[in-house]
Order: structure tokens, then sequence, then C-alpha cells
């Protein structure tokens, strides 16, 4: 036992030592906001790290392309020029309908929605951590990706990124416990807030009476509210309302539209608008919108 | 006695790749504690000579990487090596079955552990059981553990 003593003393001195290293750091990772400009740094110190994790889905996707026949190949290049050419028709018709809808917002004074420019990304990890519910995607601040960016599939909204580096980014899903996005009810345009309940699970629409008007089936779209998502994007079907007895709030659960489950491709939402002026700041968004009217005025003025 | 840190290095060097490749979604839950396993088996190898620094910067690695808060698993990791080393002479005399129980423990306590951080930090409440499955596994890869590195370390 002598033989030990002192060198368990010197052990809990380097361990403590250490630990208190560690607090330190999450403290100031928690509460000292400008530690995001180090952290910034650091992610993209590692993001080698994510391509190394990502090479597995890379050789696998490999092996796949190495498997395929030339003859299905060109048949699945016919499918998609015959998908592309009615795509394409419906593109026109969409855009001839949101010129001729601009005008009518232009007469009537309206704040016309900007189009968002997309751009695809490629996940690199999802995070299967069953408290946070992240997603690592493949392009960075060098690729123009900012803070709050929101993010999408071809079937609904997804989340937003909330931490850049240089090369990767990281992005929240809705159906993240931290993560609240605010939607429009399209049936009677009631809005209200989802939010995330754990991925396995449903969204839940929160701070409602028990009076509030919600059928299973409603189409939930993203309100444009919060100043961070589109407008009029689709993010979830209502699923289940049930009414507590004990509670004073009905719990009401929406499945998200986005295919959730198995994510490949993401579509990141630009609105050049909000890039020039939003970057970190979470209050510039409402100030944005208020002052979105006059901003009109201004272009009606020069047109 | 004379052990090889380039041999340890090594072995920590493919915990920690294990731990940052992705793991099939639909078992997220067995997933095992590749790195903190590998740490606490050299810890218990290396009688006296036990270094926090590794247990450490990994666990900063980790957390830089999972998106953690900064530190998150590196005080999960050095408590429990510290613990683990503090009765590392008498765990390294148990039977297997004896360590496996610890092992559970400890596993269990390392899940608790990052439960209790993200509960204080982000307020959540929500405890899923599925995250103590990984104890399960841990299992398995403790007795791997034990003869695979057992016999690199006797050679």
């Amino acid at each position: 036992m002598n033989r030990i003593k002192p060198n368990s003393i010197e052990l809990s001195v380097r361990a403590v030592f250490l630990l208190f290293i560690c607090a330190i750091l999450i403290c100031i990772d928690v509460y000292f906001a400008p530690f995001k400009m180090v952290r910034f740094y650091l992610d993209t110190l590692i993001s080698p790290l994510h391509s190394v994790s990502h090479s597995p889905q890379k050789i696998n996707d490999y092996l796949y392309t190495l498997s395929l026949e030339k003859s299905d190949l060109l048949q699945e290049n016919q499918q998609l020029k015959e998908e592309n050419l009615y795509i394409k028709a419906e593109n026109k018709q969409l855009q001839n309908l949101e010129n001729e809808n601009q005008k009518l917002r232009n007469l009537l004074n309206a704040p016309i929605s900007k189009d968002n420019s997309k751009k695809v990304a490629q996940v690199l990890q999802i995070n299967t951590n069953p408290f946070a519910f992240q997603i690592v995607l493949d392009q960075g601040e060098s690729e123009g990706i900012f803070n709050n960016q929101p993010i999408a599939d071809e079937n609904g909204l997804l989340g937003q990124v909330f931490q850049v580096a240089l090369n990767t980014s990281r992005a929240i899903l809705i159906c993240d416990y931290q993560h609240a996005i605010s939607v429009r009810n399209t049936r009677n345009e009631m809005t209200m807030i989802a939010q995330g309940n754990g991925c396995g699970n449903d969204l839940i629409l929160d701070f409602l009476p028990t009076s509030a008007d919600i059928e299973i089936g409603d189409e939930l779209v993203s309100s444009g509210l919060d100043g961070i998502f589109p407008a009029n994007y689709p993010v979830a079907t209502v699923a289940a309302v049930r009414v507590d007895q004990n509670r004073t709030v009905p719990l009401i659960y929406a499945t998200p539209k986005a295919n959730i489950k198995q994510l490949r491709y993401v579509l990141l939402l630009w609105n050049e608008k909000f890039k020039s002026t939003l970057g970190d700041d979470v209050t510039a968004p409402l100030e944005e919108t208020i002052e979105q009217p006059s901003s009109n005025n201004e272009e009606q003025n020069v047109l | 006695m004379f052990y090889n840190s380039g041999i340890i290095l090594f072995t920590l060097f493919i915990g920690f790749f294990l731990q940052i490749m992705p793991f099939p979604e639909m078992i997220w839950m067995l997933k095992p504690h590749w790195l903190l396993f590998i740490l606490l088996y050299w810890i218990l190898a290396i009688p006296g000579k036990a270094s926090f620094l590794p247990a450490f910067s990994l666990g900063l690695f980790y957390d830089l990487f999972s998106g953690s808060f900064l530190g998150l698993h590196a005080f999960i990791f050095v408590f429990l090596s510290y613990i683990v080393a503090l009765r590392a002479p008498f765990i390294r005399n148990y039977a297997l079955w004896h360590q496996l129980i610890i092992i559970v423990i400890l596993s269990l306590f390392y899940d608790l552990l990052l439960y209790f951080f993200q509960a204080i930090l982000l307020n959540m409440i929500n405890l899923s059981p599925l995250i103590f499955v990984s104890s399960l596994s841990d299992l398995a890869l403790w007795i791997t553990l034990t003869f695979c590195l057992k016999s690199i370390r006797l050679e």
C-alpha cells in the first residue's frame, strides 16, 4: 500500500487539473460567444476527419457504380430525360404564374417574395447521438454558407445550419429537441410553432388552446415569420390530435415531410437579401421583415 | 517493464478511427465506446505510468468531430480514466467476469454522465433508456480487447 499511496496523490493532482481545464473549456464554449471564432478554426482544422468518416459511404457508392450495367444506365438516362422534359415544361408554367403573382402583388403594394437560389450539398456525417440530431455538410464558408441558413430536401424543410467551418458546416434538423420552427396551417392560415421531439418521433405543436382548429391531415408550411426559413415551404403533416384530460393543452403531432431517415443530399436555400445583412445576429432578420415594405416602395419608385 | 508507446498510440488511433466511423442507424444504440475502452485498457495495462493526456486530447478531438461542447467528452474520458487508474492495481488482478461487471458499470456511467451534461447544459429531460444498451456491446468489445491486446502486449 505504501508504494501506491504517493502515486495516487500524483494521479489525483493530474486528473483534477485536466478536469478543471475541461470544465473551463465547457463553460467558455457554452457561455462565451466570441469563442465561436476559435471554434470556427478548430472545426476547420478537423474537417478532414469528416471526409475520413465519409469514406466507407464513398467506397460503397463507387462499388455500386462499378456494378451497374450499361443497358440499365441507358434506360435510366432515357427515363430521366423524359422526367426532365416534364419538369421543365411545368417550370415554365410556374414561372409565368410567378410573374403574374408578382405583378398582382405590386398592384396591392404587398411585399414581393424574392426568389431563393439553391445549391446541392452532400451529407458527410449523420449524428447518431440520441440527444442531438445534426448533420455535417460538405460545404462551408468558402462556398458562401452562413449561420442560420435553411436546408431542405425535395419534400420539405430539413433544418438550419448552426456552425460553419471553412469547408464543412453543421446543421440541426427540425426534429432535434433544441429546434422549433414557425409554421402555418394551409387550411385556415393559423400560425403555430412546431417543436422537434427527437427524430424517431413526430414534431409537437405546442402552445395551442384546446379549441384550436386542427385536423389530422392538415398541411403545415413554414410561415416565414421567424425570418430564417423561407415562407410557404412544406414542413409537416398533422398526424395525431389528442386531448389530454389532465392537461389544458392538446397534444398535436405532425410528421415531417422531409425524408429525415435517409439523408444523402440536401438543398441549401439562399436568400441573397438575408445573406448580406444577417450574419450571426439573431435580431437582424426581424428588423429585415419589418423594413420589407419600405424597401419595396423604393424598388417601385426605381421601376 | 517496457511498453512500446508506438503500439499504444497506434491502437488509440485505431480506436478513434472506429469511433468516428458511421454506425448503421438502425442499431445506433449498439455502438460500443471504442475509444473509451481502448484508453481504459492501456491505463489498466500500464501500472503506475497512466497518463491522462491521451484521454484529454482524444476527447477534445472527438468533441470537435461530434459537434458537442468542447471539453465534454474530454471531461468524461479523463474522469473515467482517473477512476480506473486509482483502482488499477486491483482491477487488473480480477477475473474476467469480475472485470466485465466493472466495464458495464463504467459504460453506464459514461452514458449517464453524457446525459447529465446534456441535461444541465441544454435543459433537456428526455432520457431514452436505449442509450444503456451500448453497455452490452461494450462487454463484447472488452472481451475482444483483452484477448487481442494481450497478445500484442506479450510480444
